[in-house]
């Protein structure tokens, strides 16, 4: 299928570097940007695969939009004992100045990265939502956009649902939560961002401004791009690219330079969309994803669709029993990291390491989670002249406007290391781009 | 739609890296022209004419011989003066600006970057390098051709011509020539470039039609017509 494609690798390759197709890194604190390295041999996914992961994510994002509202609100999944207290209350994710706010249009996660391996059996597995800023949709859209170019023989042979239009996705969400026909905007935490060729990308894709902290001021409750001669124009929609707690640095962290003083209260106020809303990292803590399938049967009266890779949560005393029996067999993740650091492999642990591991989740159980380790698919990438087989995941993005819809592609992230299971690209993996067959 | 006042929002911040982009993009250009010429004559005229390009450039002479010149005013990046120098500036500016050139655009920059890399490597000369004056002339078409909103390619095209004035005064080119510069940049200005100081251009225009237009006090009216 990919054949004449991969015979084009040289050609897609000095493409990739024309276009400056670039990932940052922080190695011993020197800031360096890299190509983000791309393999030829698509992700194929089957349209009845598809199919499935269509409606299983849709029917995730939408229920996890319920829970974050009902957090903020009323909170009966609480009331009703489904999730405990503490899992809300000690999230890093959770905003107590998000209490009692609703976001225009009660959208709160506007662009979801759900993070998915195939088991060998086939079966798909969500392994982490992320609610926050998902990052990765830049590059299979550009990378099509090369392809194409290289090999057009390959897309007139294969029926391949285009994934270019995902700028045209993200506008629509845009439109739909701006405030009163304001500006529309990326806000960019600038340069050396690790995902900064993405944000410009976007922004140039989308067809809105790319703004810097202080391109944007707060006055009266509301949001002003400074263009010159010291005219304003009023903000609708900021498309932030920075945590929540670098946002506002009157609200949350006060030494952040990276923020807009004021813009939480512009926001509580709904003079100003912000996409995604504040407080999503609740819905993306590493412990609120055990009760994912639970939410979709609260709210949605469904069975959950999409599975959770077999998680415990030793926070339960039944669950901490049987993870300190079998921790030299699971995988155990610290809630509080992310960008696949705090993950540990029982297997890869001494006795001695896997003691220390022992008393620490005694002493802080809340802290960590852990998963069976899935014999996730390998894919084929090239190395060098050979082909070899690599670890490897789906990051899906699901966008949630008027409608809440699934881009039919992905960034499907591989590990360089024959050894390793983490496949992100802050340490070292490369990139795919994800094909989903038309039939 | 919002689209079209979306971009038409310009801040202080974005046009000066504008302007900036497009001064040193045609610096690099310039640069290598000008080097051509002065290199013709280093051939087999005038070995020191490099120090004469020195001069008239407004750079420091700090080279013990023409190869030395040649091989840090080309390469050295630990040389401020340097052609990659002059480039990884027009590419910090670019970069910051992809959304408003286009990916397209900054491509031209981002091929001549890479080109400049393998050349020093391979110790190209400078003949080879006709392939970095092609890249920015592509990267002016693009920009004039893809640039839809006035106030943003006029402020890139504004900061060429200030850039060309200024280093066609320093070389002594004909007076028609700095004129037509002149024109070109009352041009942006008359198509929507909002960014500039009606005082310090008068001044430079009574300046140029004066006998002593080659003063250094023609460059600094110059250098002041951009500003808020």
């Amino acid at each position: 299928m990919y054949d004449l494609l991969v015979k084009q690798r040289d050609t897609v390759n000095k493409w990739m570097d024309r276009f400056g197709v670039r990932f940052g890194i922080y190695k011993n604190g020197t800031f360096k940007e890299q190509l983000f390295p791309f393999d030829p041999i698509p992700r194929i996914i089957s349209n009845s695969d598809w199919a499935e992961l269509d409606e299983g994510l849709r029917q995730r994002v939408k229920a996890l939009n319920l829970f974050l509202y009902d957090i903020y609100h009323d909170k009966n999944i609480v009331k009703d004992g489904v999730i405990p207290p503490e899992f809300i209350y000690s999230s890093s994710g959770y905003l107590p100045q998000c209490e009692g706010i609703t976001p225009i249009k009660n959208v709160y996660s506007h662009i979801s990265g759900i993070d998915l391996v195939q088991a060998k059996d086939g079966t798909w597995y969500v392994l982490e939502d992320n609610l926050r800023i998902p990052s990765g949709a830049s590059y299979p859209m550009i990378a099509r956009n090369i392809t194409r170019k290289a090999s057009p023989e390959t897309f007139q042979n294969n029926k391949i649902f285009d994934n270019r239009h995902y700028s045209s996705l993200l506008r629509k969400t845009m439109d739909y939560v701006n405030v009163d026909n304001g500006l529309e905007v990326i806000l960019t935490p600038g340069r050396y961002n690790s995902a900064y060729f993405e944000h410009s990308y976007l922004a140039e894709k989308a067809g809105v401004l790319l703004a810097y902290a202080d391109d944007l001021i707060v006055e009266n409750n509301m949001v002003y791009y400074k263009g010159l001669f010291d005219k304003k124009d009023k903000v609708g929609v900021i498309y932030r690219r920075i945590s929540d707690e670098y946002l506002d640095p009157l609200v949350f962290e006060s030494t952040s330079l990276l923020g807009v003083p004021n813009l939480f209260q512009a926001y509580a106020a709904g003079n100003v969309a912000i996409i995604n809303a504040f407080g999503n990292g609740l819905a993306d803590d590493k412990g609120i994803y055990y009760f994912v399938p639970k939410m979709v049967e609260y709210y949605l009266g469904e069975k959950a669709i999409m599975k959770n890779a077999p998680t415990y949560l030793p926070y339960f005393e039944q669950d901490k029993r049987f993870v300190l029996d079998n921790l030299h067999r699971l995988v155990i993740k610290d809630v509080a990291e992310a960008g696949g650091y705090g993950v540990m492999f029982g297997k890869d642990m001494d006795a001695a390491k896997l003691e220390e591991l022992k008393e620490l989740i005694k002493k802080e159980p809340r802290r960590w989670i852990a998963q069976e380790v899935i014999d996730f698919i390998d894919l084929e990438i090239i190395e060098g002249d050979e082909t070899v087989s690599r670890k490897s995941d789906l990051r899906v993005f699901v966008l949630s406007g008027e409608d809440t819809v699934v881009w039919p592609s992905g960034l499907t992230r591989y590990t360089r290391n024959p050894d390793s299971f983490i496949v992100n690209s802050s340490q070292g993996g490369g990139f795919k781009d994800t094909w989903v067959l038309k039939k | 739609m919002v689209s079209l006042k979306a971009n038409n929002a310009i801040s202080v911040i974005k046009a000066n890296r504008l302007f900036w982009m497009g001064r040193y993009a045609e610096r690099v250009y310039l640069a290598l022209h000008l080097l051509r010429r002065h290199y013709d004559l280093m051939i087999d005229e005038d070995g020191d004419a490099y120090k004469t390009f020195c001069i008239k450039m407004g750079i420091e002479d700090k080279y013990n011989s023409p190869e030395h010149f040649i091989a840090s005013y080309l390469y050295d990046l630990s040389n401020a003066d340097s052609v990659i120098n002059m480039l990884e500036s027009v590419n910090d500016n670019a970069i910051l600006l992809r959304e408003e050139i286009k990916s397209e655009t900054l491509s031209y920059i981002q091929m001549a970057i890479n080109y400049m890399k393998n050349s020093k490597e391979q110790s190209r000369g400078l003949g080879s390098l006709q392939y970095i004056t092609d890249c920015i002339l592509a990267f002016w078409g693009s920009a004039d051709e893809r640039i839809c909103t006035a106030n943003v390619r006029k402020t890139i095209f504004f900061g060429k011509f200030a850039e060309s004035s200024d280093i066609l005064i320093r070389f002594e080119y004909p007076l028609e020539r700095i004129i037509g510069l002149l024109e070109r940049i009352k041009g942006c200005i008359d198509c929507g470039l909002e960014m500039y100081n009606e005082a310090q251009l008068k001044a430079y225009e009574s300046q140029l039609y004066a006998d002593s237009y080659k003063d250094i006090k023609t460059l600094s009216y110059l250098n002041a017509i951009f500003s808020a």
